[in-house]
């Protein structure tokens, strides 16, 4: 080792991976999670008796916690689970710390999506159209988005990461505008409601929704998190991780698909909550290491925080605004500085 | 060929009545005969419990009511955007709400957990008598219900006899400056304004709440402007306009409702320059 690289090593020593130190930063991102997770459900916008909710099932209490708090925690943190963990194989795979599912054209195709079933829907079928049908098409949106952008970014059979990007900004922008001419076919009123949803809200699915859609999500994040190591390797360049034998196209097919489900399902509950794919990763990446090993489920588990707790803001600055903000709103809130705040990182190192 | 299109048609048409006829619906359990803890999500629908004299009976109305009836009464968020732990806490034995889209799921998963909900459509003059009967019924006063929508319907009659035999006004109402919104055809305002003798200048438009360009809208040689801001958006000057444009005071334009004849007397008004009331093209009105 040259005596130059040595102090790098050393720096490097104590963020190494080791199966114990993840275990250790799971276990108190865990602890995090529980402990978000029961303060969401403990506090809101109106009181509640925790004695009371669990001995009679039908007070009011039980009715708040079980009917109301609790779905949306459980939603809260599925969706957070899933859009971090694909931030951060995004990340990885495009070897650019500024890569989010939502910047890969996903907001601009599920905004398209959202707004034309809801500019055909209240057109022809009038409010009769429930959300279902609007959330389904901003999904489909999402992904065709994400697939352009891929497409896009091919050149000679090899994913460039800036042209991807590139691609994903300018279809956002595109679709913007088209959202703009569609917004004159709705009702102000239609408009401020699909503002509204664009904005990203955590509300309420039934069970069934939930135990889906989580299962869903779980796996497609467990599948991303198997590919940890290959994502690791891909820091090399793409030669340099095909000549350590990882399968490229394999592993872009894999996180694409993944992460797609994620992000489309996400959608389809949520709509857009901003940033939790770009903030989360790039925390947990500042704090423990790049290590894709650790850092994908890690990311899953801050994720998951990050958005209880901002759906516990939500509803504790209920009395403050005289309304529930939307979570996305406060994500993004968050978000929006931290973004800035890493463009002038990287133009100093 | 003719018959296919007209089959065609025909089932357009029917899909189209089937929109704009929306109905009343229930969503939950069925609420006591008199309902005592009532909770609203919009100013018409507050109004409409109050006109129907159970005012008393509010226990929660959304952030946007701004009735002196309900000034001390419990906000819980707004029309989109209501927090259903507050609603829930307030223990209503009636929600009334208008249907939608964003707050659907919020909507069912009160009524999931045992709110009584009635969802009332309120876009048009149509809907806004259906209301009357629907939420006098499920408040347990049909009779004063009946007397109210009996009373309206009077006024309306009375109304439109003051505009009949009048020449038609030639109207545009405004509801954004910047961009400049009007009220297009199949709007509430495009419903009243031809009871009170006026004729839509944005007729030819499409929708209910197009935005046009200044110069367009200058084409559409509306003889009245109506201003139908409420002093919420500084006005746009354009040439052209100046003595014709009034001020609308009555906020029930933008807003259907049992406020319905406030609106349309303000409508006459502000159209033929009513001689019964004093007014007149002007600068000087404030909302």
């Amino acid at each position: 080792m040259s005596q130059l690289a040595a102090p790098r090593a050393a720096a490097l020593g104590a963020r190494r991976f080791s199966v114990g130190r993840t275990a250790a930063i799971l276990g108190a991102l865990t602890l995090l999670l529980a402990i978000l997770f029961a303060l969401g459900a403990l506090a809101g916008a109106e009181p509640l008796d925790l004695g009371r909710a669990l001995s009679d099932p039908h007070s009011l209490d039980a009715r708040i916690l079980f009917g109301l708090r609790l779905p949306r925690l459980v939603l809260a943190a599925i969706v957070g689970i899933g859009l971090a963990a694909a931030g951060a194989a995004y990340q990885a795979l495009l070897r650019n710390p500024l890569a989010d599912p939502f910047l890969l054209g996903v907001s601009g195709g599920a905004a398209l999506g959202g707004t034309l079933a809801l500019a055909l829907g209240a057109t022809v079928f009038s409010t009769a159209l429930g959300l279902g049908v609007v959330s389904l098409a901003a999904a489909v949106g999402a992904a065709l988005a994400t697939l352009l952008a891929f497409v896009a970014g091919m050149r000679n059979g090899r994913l460039d990461p800036v042209r991807t990007l590139l691609s994903g900004v300018i279809f956002n922008s595109f679709a913007a505008s088209v959202v703009t001419l569609l917004k004159t076919l709705v009702s102000p009123e239609t408009a401020q409601r699909l503002l509204f949803w664009l904005t990203g809200s955590i509300g309420y699915e039934s069970a069934t929704t939930l135990a889906l859609a989580g299962a869903a999500i779980l796996a497609a994040t467990a599948l991303l998190a198997r590919q940890g190591h290959a994502l690791n390797l891909l820091a090399l360049g793409d030669e340099g991780a095909a000549s350590l034998g990882v399968d490229l196209a394999r592993l872009r097919a894999t996180v694409f698909f993944a992460s797609s489900l994620i992000v489309g399902i996400a959608v389809s509950l949520t709509g857009l909550v901003a940033f939790v794919g770009l903030l989360v990763p790039h925390l947990l990446r500042l704090a423990f290491g790049p290590d894709n090993r650790m850092l994908i489920p890690a990311s899953a588990l801050g994720g998951a925080s990050f958005l209880v707790a901002a759906d516990l803001g939500a509803r504790l600055l209920f009395p403050l605004f005289g309304t529930e903000l939307p979570a996305g709103a406060l994500t993004a809130l968050a978000g929006g500085p931290f973004f800035l705040f890493l463009f002038l990182r990287r133009q100093v190192v | 060929m003719r018959r296919t299109l007209a089959i065609a048609l025909a089932g357009a048409l029917a899909l189209w009545a089937d929109a704009a006829l929306a109905e009343a619906y229930r969503l939950g359990p069925e609420s006591p005969p008199s309902p005592r803890r009532v909770v609203t999500l919009g100013p018409s629908l507050t109004e409409l419990v109050v006109e129907l004299g159970a005012g008393a009976r509010l226990v929660g109305v959304s952030r946007f009511d701004d009735a002196e009836a309900v000034r001390a009464v419990r906000r819980v968020g707004g029309l989109v955007d209501p927090s259903p732990e507050a609603i829930l806490r307030l223990r209503p034995d009636l929600l009334l709400v208008t249907p939608g889209v964003g707050d659907r799921a919020t909507i069912e998963r009160l009524a999931a957990l045992g709110v009584p909900v009635l969802v009332v459509p309120l876009e048009s003059l149509q809907d806004i008598l259906a209301a009357i009967d629907h939420v006098a019924q499920a408040l347990g006063v049909v009779e004063r219900g009946a007397k109210l929508r009996a009373a309206i319907e009077a006024r309306i009659a009375a109304v439109r006899a003051r505009a009949a035999g009048r020449p038609p006004v030639r109207a545009l109402v405004v509801f954004g400056w910047q961009p400049l919104v009007v009220a297009g055809p199949g709007s509430y305002a495009d419903e009243l304004l031809r009871i009170v003798g006026g004729e839509n200048a944005a007729a030819e438009l499409r929708g209910p709440f197009p935005s046009v360009p200044a110069e367009r809208a200058l084409g559409l040689a509306a003889e009245r402007i109506v201003d139908a801001t409420f002093g919420y958006e500084a006005r746009l000057e354009i040439p052209g306009w100046e003595g014709r444009l009034v001020s609308a005071r009555s906020q029930a334009l933008a807003r259907p409702g049992p406020r319905v004849v406030e609106a349309l007397e303000d409508l006459l008004r502000l159209l033929h320059g009513d001689r019964t009331t004093s007014a007149v093209p002007e600068k000087e009105e404030s909302p």
